[in-house]
């Protein structure tokens, strides 16, 4: 008897979503950005039910493709997992996020550029014209702010916007 | 039907072993866990913050673009290379860096990370993936993943070699020069010796299952190692000269 070919498809398929589902009902997990909203529904443009705070436990209650149902004390709602780490970030590094009105770049000004020190070495090493091609790269970056990301993933429905 | 039976039972194990490293990463000992793991405790030990990880991350991306021949100062390919770059670093597990990413001026085949979050690959192994968003994604994930495991960082906190730095910043000779000699191990790593094979196998691992988490197809860094490894001895020999046999590292993605 010959295997149908759409059968090996599915398999496949089937194989590839067992081996990249990182969450299971039971697990832990933890939000990793300064603050990351519960959602109403498995959906990227749903109602925030929560707003959670950097490095907080969640309890995975149920899993949807990619989004999770997660509880953390008396909240309650859904995340998707590209939002959550599976181990606990260090506390310290909540100092280390930039207000987000700097992460949030203009044209102009690039989220932590090179410092005085790289700079220095790049003087110091005679590599003057690379350290301005390092930072023509800074410029060209900071241009591709936040909302132009979010604008990309919308676009080409990628992430929570699949 | 013995046929079919068989195929059935393959694939029946095949749904369990996966099925069984889904959980097994999750609730069992994972040893890229443990590795990071050990990781944190080196860094508890001796302390590269991310101040001094962006002044060493911005020190390294400067001899990578001198070493490459400058930046390819295209505006749209750059613009590219970030909307893809910064798609997969949303859903990263460092979310405190910057990431930055760039084009360099050559034809040679390759691409590098530096601590903080510069990421660069050449112009030829930009025009090799042409318009495919996948497999430039695969490519990026990789180095992105280097990134934020510390593999970089790694290397100078086993050789403690800012030991007895205060501060970076007053840029004392004595300073300078262990930090001259932090910036120089890294670069060797990149440009000589190469990390070691297990450490490229969990960048193509982690790399693979950022570009899947962010919606791009799986198998997109699998596919460029095999349009590499099909191209022939001419770049060849020169493609990845630091890293571990492109065979190899094929092997250990999974087929899809």
């Amino acid at each position: 008897m010959k295997t149908p070919a759409r059968f090996w498809l599915a398999a496949s398929v089937l194989c590839c979503a067992s081996a990249l589902l990182a969450y299971d009902v039971g697990d832990k997990a933890y939000t990793k950005k300064l603050e990351t909203n519960l959602l109403e529904e498995p959906k990227a443009l749903a109602h925030p039910v929560a707003k959670i705070d950097f490095a907080a436990e969640l309890n995975v209650e149920q899993v949807n493709g990619a989004w999770l149902l997660v509880t953390t004390g008396d909240n309650r709602g859904w995340v998707f997992a590209g939002n959550v780490a599976d181990q606990k970030p260090s506390a310290d590094h909540k100092t280390d996020f930039l207000p987000s009105s700097a992460s949030e770049t203009t044209t102009s000004i690039a989220a932590r550029p090179l410092d005085d020190v790289a700079k220095n070495y790049g003087d110091q090493k005679g590599l003057g014209e690379a350290k301005e091609d390092v930072e023509w790269v800074e410029q060209q970056s900071a241009q591709v702010n936040d909302a132009a990301v979010t604008e990309y993933l919308q676009a080409k429905r990628l992430g929570e916007y699949k | 039907m013995k046929r079919g039976g068989l195929a059935f039972a393959v694939l029946a194990l095949a749904v369990a072993v996966g099925t069984c490293l889904a959980q097994f990463s999750l609730n069992g000992f994972d040893p890229f866990k443990a590795a990071k793991d050990v990781g944190s405790l080196v860094k508890g030990t001796v302390g590269i913050g991310l101040k001094e990880e962006n002044s060493i991350g911005g020190a390294v991306a400067i001899e990578i673009v001198a070493r490459f021949g400058g930046v390819w100062k295209d505006a749209a390919a750059t613009q590219r290379v970030n909307l893809i770059g910064k798609s997969l670093t949303r859903y990263c597990d460092r979310q405190e860096l910057n990431f930055k990413f760039g084009l360099l001026n050559s034809d040679t085949i390759n691409a590098f990370s530096a601590p903080g979050g510069y990421v660069f690959i050449t112009k030829g192994l930009y025009d090799l993936v042409g318009d495919n968003d996948d497999q430039l994604a695969g490519v990026l994930g990789h180095e992105i993943t280097h990134v934020t495991q510390r593999h970089a960082l790694k290397i100078i906190e086993r050789g403690d070699m800012l030991s007895g730095v205060s501060d970076l910043a007053a840029m004392k000779s004595d300073d300078f020069a262990k930090f001259s000699g932090a910036v120089n191990s890294v670069t060797t790593t990149l440009f000589e010796k190469g990390f070691d094979p297990k450490t490229e196998y969990a960048a193509d691992k982690g790399g693979r299952a950022l570009a899947a988490l962010t919606g791009y197809a799986p198998g997109g860094l699998r596919a460029v190692l095999i349009r590499l490894k099909m191209g022939g001895a001419s770049k060849a020999s020169a493609i990845f000269p630091t890293h571990p046999p492109l065979a190899k590292r094929i092997a250990r993605l999974p087929d899809e």
